[in-house]
């Protein structure tokens, strides 16, 4: 069987540079895709997963979100002493106030015993008081949504399941450039426009899976391109890069001076500092919904926690012995890029656009398997075999980029390199058996 | 790596040329232009790579993601030559040789690199998730110097010896070369070899 990288050797024409490029590239594309396909089907199956996490939450999570409406709410101060009452060895990390009529507050805690990244939260009636639940959350996310969370991201495999989302995020740029490249560089006889753009209900077998793979995938690159690119801002290879860059431009997000004046007294029970600095941080224009995080020896953060457009992120530092607002910053006043950035990522996680975010998510999930699936069809009818090889300059060029992409996103660099340092290796092999025949 | 900018840039000058020699080269190899061994222009590309990240302290000792990886990828690579030693004959034993010492060479660097520069085997890195490194400045010297043991140093000089040894064997096959034009570019290639084993001993050297 024919090596796919070592084709018989015969020459595109002078001057064709496409020619001399489209072999590697194709070559490329269904390499990559050969390989990184089962990563990248896992990643869409679990993100399609996740789009219906926000129904499934309250759902699943139904008796400890809601309440029935009552006619006063409580103060924060018996509320948050229910909680603390519910989670006696825990330390208050978050405190937040209900977003609804119905609504429940969440008093969230570090505790021992609690998993790195999760808190302890404990879901209070805000009208009686009465602890509705205590469960494990991730940040705001439930035990079902943080689960299929922790599936798309890890594969419930901890650190060393991120490299599969990192794997599959980072290739998946590569995939949809090379496969844009090669759908739309085509040469197409007749109705060119309309076979580019729509699948060929005249065609027949390999090439009907081929004009729907090309065409899906035409529509769905600039949402691949857009999952792939946010998803590595929170990798842990390729997001450390982002990080630093990102640092070095001063693009991130920033935060309030949590800074106290000298001689800070002791702001007592933090239920009845979460009332003050709260009505602090309303005095300063904070609107719901809003998160309360204490601290100390530190100033009290009260944030708006909106991710859903328009969102709303600002931010107050208050004292929370006198209730002094001592930092404020606007998410208007962020740098652009860090707007950006929490923007993708809102949008990547199904929050930005509400339901309309969750379908649009859930079609590019389902479009991605089922590009991956008809492009194992197509392998299994027919591999691509081309009889040209690549000119040294497309390989230089090709070569090139693979660094400067390898350098940036680690996870692609080493897979590629084993990939290389395998197909090397049966080269010299073959290339040995060939001098010294049986 | 350095405290001074300098030794970075010329070792980035350096291992830059080679590097990009090693590519085009590869590019050759693999769009059948000439013949050769792929395997030995993937090592001489990874070899470049690996130096300008360690003069610039982008990679750290075997505690890091950075040198954890030099360190598997190196290691194979050393494991393959030595196979090629084992079961070639005449000149490819001897360029197997040479690949496998350069190979263990770096398998070296980064491994004694912790304990050369009296460091923690964790430190000096920028790749894991949380770290930050500045361009230039020496992370070892932010901590207490610690001596290297004497066979460390001895080692390492003497790793330092044979690539010296090798560069002026490269220098002889570039002044009078022995292989057919066609198969290797011998001039160039000789000197693209001294080159390396002269950089790879310097850095080694520099780590004491």
């Amino acid at each position: 069987m024919p090596d796919i990288l070592d084709p018989p050797l015969v020459r595109a024409p002078r001057g064709a540079w496409w020619s001399d490029l489209r072999p590697l590239v194709l070559r490329l594309h269904f390499t990559v895709g050969l390989f990184v396909g089962p990563f990248l089907l896992v990643a869409a199956l679990t993100g399609f997963a996740y789009t219906l996490t926000p129904q499934l939450e309250q759902l699943v999570h139904r008796h400890e979100l809601t309440v029935p409406v009552g006619v006063e709410r409580l103060p924060l101060q018996p509320q948050v002493a229910a909680a603390v009452a519910a989670v006696p060895d825990g330390t208050v990390t978050e405190i937040r106030p209900p977003r609804t009529a119905d609504g429940t507050t969440r008093v969230s805690f570090d505790a021992p015993g609690v998993r790195e990244g999760y808190t302890r939260t404990a879901f209070v009636d805000p009208y009686t008081a009465q602890v509705r639940g205590v469960l494990g959350t991730y940040g705001e996310w439930l035990p079902v949504r943080a689960w299929v969370d922790e599936l798309h991201r890890t594969l419930l495999l901890g650190d060393v399941g991120r490299v599969y989302s990192e794997l599959a995020a980072s290739w998946l740029g590569v995939l949809v450039v090379s496969g844009l490249a090669l759908w739309i560089v085509r040469r197409r006889r007749h109705h060119r426009l309309r076979r580019t753009l729509l699948p060929d209900g005249s065609a027949r077998g390999r090439a009907r899976l081929r004009s729907w793979h090309g065409a899906v995938g035409l529509w769905a690159a600039a949402g691949m391109l857009f999952l792939s690119a946010t998803g590595l801002t929170w990798s842990q290879y390729a997001g450390a890069h982002v990080t630093e860059l990102r640092t070095s431009l001063d693009w991130s997000a920033p935060s309030v001076d949590r800074t106290l004046p000298p001689g800070a007294a002791d702001p007592g029970p933090p239920g009845a500092t979460a009332e003050r600095v709260l009505a602090a941080a309303r005095t300063a224009g904070l609107s719901d919904p809003v998160a309360i995080l204490p601290a100390q020896d530190r100033a009290w953060v009260v944030e708006q926690v909106q991710r859903s457009w328009p969102e709303k992120q600002d931010a107050v530092a208050v004292d929370p012995v006198s209730g002094a607002v001592l930092d404020e910053l606007r998410f208007a006043d962020w740098p652009l890029a860090a707007r950006l950035a929490r923007w993708g990522v809102d949008a990547h996680m199904g929050l930005l656009f509400g339901a309309a975010n969750q379908v649009i998510l859930a079609a590019l999930a389902l479009g991605t398997a089922c590009l991956v699936v008809w492009g194992y069809r197509m392998w299994w009818l027919r591999r691509p075999g081309g009889t040209r090889r690549p000119s040294t300059g497309a390989v230089l060029v090709v070569g090139l980029a693979a660094i400067a992409l390898g350098l940036l996103l680690p996870v692609l660099g080493v897979s590629l390199l084993a990939f290389l340092l395998v197909d090397a290796a049966r080269g010299h092999v073959r290339a040995r058996r060939v001098r010294t025949p049986r | 790596m350095f405290p001074s900018p300098v030794p970075a840039a010329a070792f980035t000058v350096l291992f830059t040329a080679t590097g990009l020699y090693a590519l085009v080269r590869y590019a050759a190899l693999t769009s059948g232009a000439r013949a050769g061994d792929r395997m030995a222009e993937l090592s001489h590309l990874l070899m470049s790579i690996a130096m300008i990240a360690m003069a610039w302290g982008w990679t750290g000792g075997p505690g890091t993601p950075g040198g954890s990886v030099q360190l598997v990828v190196f290691g194979l690579l050393a494991a393959w030559y030595l196979w090629c030693v084992l079961h070639a004959g005449g000149g490819l034993r001897t360029a197997g040789a040479y690949h496998l010492v350069v190979l263990a060479a770096m398998v070296w660097m980064v491994a004694a690199m912790p304990g050369l520069m009296g460091t923690s085997a964790a430190a000096g890195a920028a790749s894991g998730a949380h770290a930050h490194h500045r361009h230039g400045v020496v992370a070892a010297a932010a901590t207490a110097g610690v001596p290297a043991p004497l066979w460390m140093r001895a080692v390492t000089v003497a790793v330092a010896v044979l690539l010296c040894a090798a560069a002026a064997a490269w220098t002889a096959r570039a002044a009078r070369p022995v292989l057919p034009a066609l198969r290797t570019g011998p001039r160039l290639d000789a000197s693209c070899h001294v080159l390396m084993s002269l950089g790879m001993a310097a850095m080694l050297l520099a780590m004491l």
